[in-house]
């Protein structure tokens, strides 16, 4: 359909401020309660059918208060009323009264033409998200359409050019004004219904073997990840949630005795990031191995996890600070013996199988790595459905039947043998992220990255970490490799489709970050940093100026653009074209030139430009002799011309 | 520098007036500021932003599209002194683009020219009400517009440059009744005639006295005109009791004469205006400038 298809006279005032409304109500559809949803819906029907007499105004009269009355009947208290949803949500009833009463006189007064904006504010108060922001942008841009449509009496198309004149002259001070403008408040609204809160099951501090342990991989984001550098080398991508130390068979858990603390040695390479963390319903907030800050209202314990003083019901944004390269350190004799717990007469086998394999006289990192070489001997193999184990034998059943399994199978069995030749072990569960869901400084950590993986204690070095998934062999086809931890054999099983999917996801995340980050999230403190960063560096600073300086170019080289000549006369407007290409030429015609002398002087100067006669006499002949205008012949020549030249 | 100082020219030709829009922006703008200060409420920074921005954007659109349009005077005559007269104007919007929502007026009437295209013109036909007669320039033309967005009235005064003249103002005796009053304004009064009914609005000087003391009744005189001519003879100084009242009534009685295709000559102390010696415009535009 054209956009001119949309005749002006078609679409009256009364049309427009109709549409207005509409756009205006529609979040509140999502909030009015039931009673007052109904009333208005039914004087929706009313006014689209133009039936007003008095007795349907005194009808819809009487039913606004029973409508309010009966959706705040719960709420008959002053109690309730100075809750600001509560009495947010009065005023709105309120005002839908006073609009639909309106609306039925078929009267249109200032009141009435106000009301959208109102509405619009109102919805501030219930909504805070990135869809909330694009509604409103979008909502105030087709509000300035609809003025400017009933204003300007045009075309759609026109109308829509001015309102984007408009808003590309806005764009720049928009963009200055939301920097600089001081900001006191530190938090943001704390009213309304919250952004993108999605609840999530996965890392619950158990980790099971048994059936419990079939698991979908989930593309659900547990965390968005932003580091002040470049995202940090994927074997290090490590986000620490929970330590195991009990095998209760089916699954591992913590156990409940109390630990000695770990003596934190770090040995270089520190990060620092910041975390949107999305509601879990658990105490842990995930950071990168291992953590050296602690966060607000939170604890870091003796094994370097760190737990929200309550379980996390919003999402929580928080910075945190890692060494990637680390030790650490306990007394010995504080190793609990719980770390070293194993019932080596349930797997038998493997017990048997180690006696050979490793060296029991051996340094504990031999030991470790002559562990691993045992793993990788036994041919495993990767997989998200496993076939069953049996769990009287978990480690047995694994290793030398099953011989298939995922992360919490491999570092099930890794640390039983661990403790079998005297290694204290215990598990780690978490996140483990890849570098693939990453772009520039920005990580996706999902459901899917959710992983398993052992920290052995090695005289000397302390709590270790291995990795036993990457002793796979191979991954078995139709599985994923999503919580191999990227040590798997790398068969991507993903098809261009869903790899461009894949990307395309990332970048919408990513967008959604910067959004979440840069524009709702935009705090006094962030403006400091930045404020900071361009009093302290002087590259910074120019090239903040550089892209403020590139978006006032590109805004008002589109203003330029929008704003292009709309010729009336098509003759005119196809020899304005011929006048741009003889300007290129070098030839710009005086003030008060005829188009005759001024093509004939043209055409007299070079033989190449002799084709400009003909196009004078064409044009002349069109316009003030008796041919017939023809802008499409004359627009042939002055082409035929261009390419002559 | 040369982009600057067009822009300050058109900032400075062009003047503004808020409506009650403006106030309501203004209170929009305060209601979300307090909104969002309290909050932080990002979404409401940034639509007060924008609202803030708007209303500057479309100051400028709004300059821009009164910018460089030129108005001249079509046609501007018989301008009467206390009478609405209309004179028809053109207006040319010289730019390659469009021009919209501009409303004409002067300070009487108005016009609104909902689009008006590029390199096109439009032509006007406003009033105005001179209030004395004599050279006269037409109002100058306000062309306002509430585009693009109405919380401002942009407007900017166009100096017509346009003198015309305005004729005294037709007032006083209608011809008809001056003239069957004073017959003798049509020629030389001669021999006594006879005696005829009286009708009432006829001088007093031609009662026939001693008919009415014989019968009571009201009888005139009527008498044999001379020189019985088509041309009516206006003296100057019997027209009134000032010279603006009897300009007016003379103008009313050239301009009944013409419309009936009667001749006349008025009198002057000094000289003699005949309709058959000189234009109507003329003996108008005499009157006019009479004692200026």
């Amino acid at each position: 359909m054209r956009f001119s298809a949309f005749s002006h006279a078609t679409l009256s005032k009364a049309f427009l401020l109709d549409a207005a409304l509409l756009l205006a109500l529609l979040p509140h559809l999502f909030t009015l309660k039931l009673p007052m949803l109904a009333y208005l819906l039914l004087a929706l029907l009313f006014i689209i059918k133009k039936k007003s007499s008095k007795t349907v105004l005194l009808a819809f009269g009487l039913l606004g208060p029973l409508a309010i009355a009966a959706s705040f009947f719960a709420d008959y208290n002053f109690t309730s009323f100075s809750r600001l949803l509560v009495f947010v949500s009065v005023i709105l009833s309120l005002l839908i009264y006073a609009l639909v009463l309106q609306r039925l006189t078929r009267s249109i007064n200032f009141y009435l033409l106000i009301s959208p904006a109102l509405l619009m504010v109102l919805s501030f108060f219930f909504f805070n998200s990135i869809g909330m922001l694009f509604y409103a942008l979008f909502t105030l841009f087709c509000f300035t359409f609809l003025l400017l449509y009933a204003r300007m009496k045009s075309s759609f198309a026109k109308v829509l050019r001015i309102n984007a004149l408009l808003y590309l002259f806005s764009l720049p001070i928009v963009v200055l004004l939301f920097l600089s403008f001081p900001r006191i408040s530190y938090k943001n609204a704390s009213f309304g219904f919250k952004a993108e809160i999605s609840k999530r099951t996965g890392h619950d501090g158990t980790m099971y073997l048994d059936s419990n342990a079939l698991l979908v991989p989930s593309p659900k984001l547990v965390m968005e990840v932003s580091f002040d550098t470049e995202v940090p080398p994927d074997n290090t991508l490590y986000f620490r949630g929970s330590t195991l130390y009990v095998d209760k068979g089916t699954q591992w858990e913590r156990g409940e005795l109390q630990r000695a603390r770990s003596e934190l040695v770090q040995s270089g390479k520190i990060v620092n990031y910041s975390v949107k963390l999305y509601p879990h319903h658990k105490r842990w907030l995930y950071m990168l191995d291992v953590p050296l800050v602690r966060v607000d209202k939170s604890r870091i314990d003796q094994d370097f996890i760190t737990l929200f003083d309550k379980p996390l019901e919003e999402t929580a944004y928080y910075q945190g600070r890692s060494a990637l390269e680390f030790g650490l350190f306990q007394e010995p004799s504080t190793l609990h013996k719980d770390a070293l717990l194993v019932d080596t007469t349930r797997d038998q086998r493997s017990y048997e199988a180690l006696q050979d394999a490793v060296d029991p006289q051996a340094r504990d990192e031999v030991k470790a790595a002559q562990l691993m070489q045992f793993f990788s001997s036994l041919n495993l193999s990767y997989s998200l459905k496993p076939k069953e184990i049996d769990l009287a034998h978990p480690v047995d059943s694994f290793l030398f039947d099953s011989k298939i399994g995922y992360c919490v199978h491999f570092a099930a069995a890794f640390a039983n043998t661990a403790r079998m030749v005297g290694l204290p072990s215990r598990i780690v569960t978490g996140y483990k992220a890849d570098r693939s869901n990453s772009i520039n400084t920005y990580l996706l950590v999902k459901e899917s990255d959710a992983h398993a993986w052992v920290e052995i204690y090695l005289s000397g070095k302390g709590w270790t970490r291995f990795e036993p998934t990457a002793t796979a062999k191979q991954i078995l086809s139709a599985d994923s490799a999503a919580d191999s931890g990227g040590y798997s054999p790398a068969v991507s099983t993903d098809s261009t489709l869903q790899k461009l999917f894949k990307q395309a996801n990332i970048y919408y995340m990513y967008s959604r970050y910067i959004i979440n980050a840069w524009v709702l999230n935009y705090t006094r403190s962030k403006q400091m940093a930045l404020l900071d960063e361009l009093l302290s560096n002087t590259l910074f600073l120019l090239k903040f100026i550089a892209a403020i300086a590139g978006l006032v170019f590109v805004s008002v080289l589109l203003f330029v653009m929008l704003q292009r000549k709309e010729y009336s006369d098509p003759l005119v407007r196809e020899m304005q074209v011929l006048m741009r290409i003889l300007k290129k030429e070098g030839f710009v015609r005086t003030s008060g030139e005829t188009m005759s002398n001024f093509l004939q002087k043209i055409a007299a100067s070079q033989s190449r430009y002799s084709g400009l006669l003909a196009i004078s006499s064409l044009y002349h002949q069109q316009r003030y002799g008796k041919a017939e205008p023809e802008s499409k012949k004359l627009r042939s020549a002055i082409l035929a011309f261009k390419k002559s030249l | 520098m040369k982009y600057l100082a067009t822009f300050i020219r058109i900032v400075r030709s062009i003047h503004t007036r808020p409506t009650k829009y403006f106030f309501m922006v203004v209170l929009g703008i305060v209601g979300l500021f307090f909104l969002a200060y309290m909050h932080n409420y990002n979404i409401v920074y940034l639509i007060m932003f924008f609202v803030f921005a708007l209303a500057g954007a479309s100051s400028i659109i709004g300059r821009l599209n009164l910018y460089e349009l030129e108005a001249s005077v079509l046609t501007a005559q018989n301008f009467f002194a206390n009478t609405a007269s209309s004179y028809t104007l053109s207006l040319y919007n010289p730019t390659p683009r469009e021009r919209y929502a501009l409303e004409c007026s002067n300070a009487e009437s108005s016009l609104t020219v909902d689009l008006l295209k590029a390199q096109q013109s439009r032509r006007l036909i406003l009033s105005c009400t001179p209030s004395r007669r004599g050279p006269f320039y037409l109002p100058s033309l306000q062309i306002g517009s509430y585009f693009p967005l109405p919380h401002e009235l942009l407007y900017r005064r166009l100096d017509l440059a346009c003198e015309t003249l305005v004729y005294p103002e037709p007032k006083g005796e209608p011809l008809e009744s001056f003239t069957a009053k004073n017959r003798s304004f049509f020629g030389e009064h001669d021999d006594f005639e006879g005696i005829r009914s009286y009708n009432e609005g006829e001088s007093l000087a031609l009662i026939h006295w001693p008919s009415y003391a014989k019968s009571g009744e009201l009888m005139a005189k009527e008498f044999v005109l001379l020189e019985e001519s088509e041309t009516l003879h206006f003296y100057f100084q019997a027209c009134g009791k000032d010279d603006e009242q009897r300009l007016s009534q003379l103008c009313l009685w050239a301009l009944e004469c013409r419309a009936k295709g009667i001749g006349y000559s008025i009198h002057f102390p000094s000289q003699v205006l005949s309709s058959r010696q000189r234009s109507h415009h003329e003996i108008l535009s005499f009157l006019a400038r009479y004692a200026l």
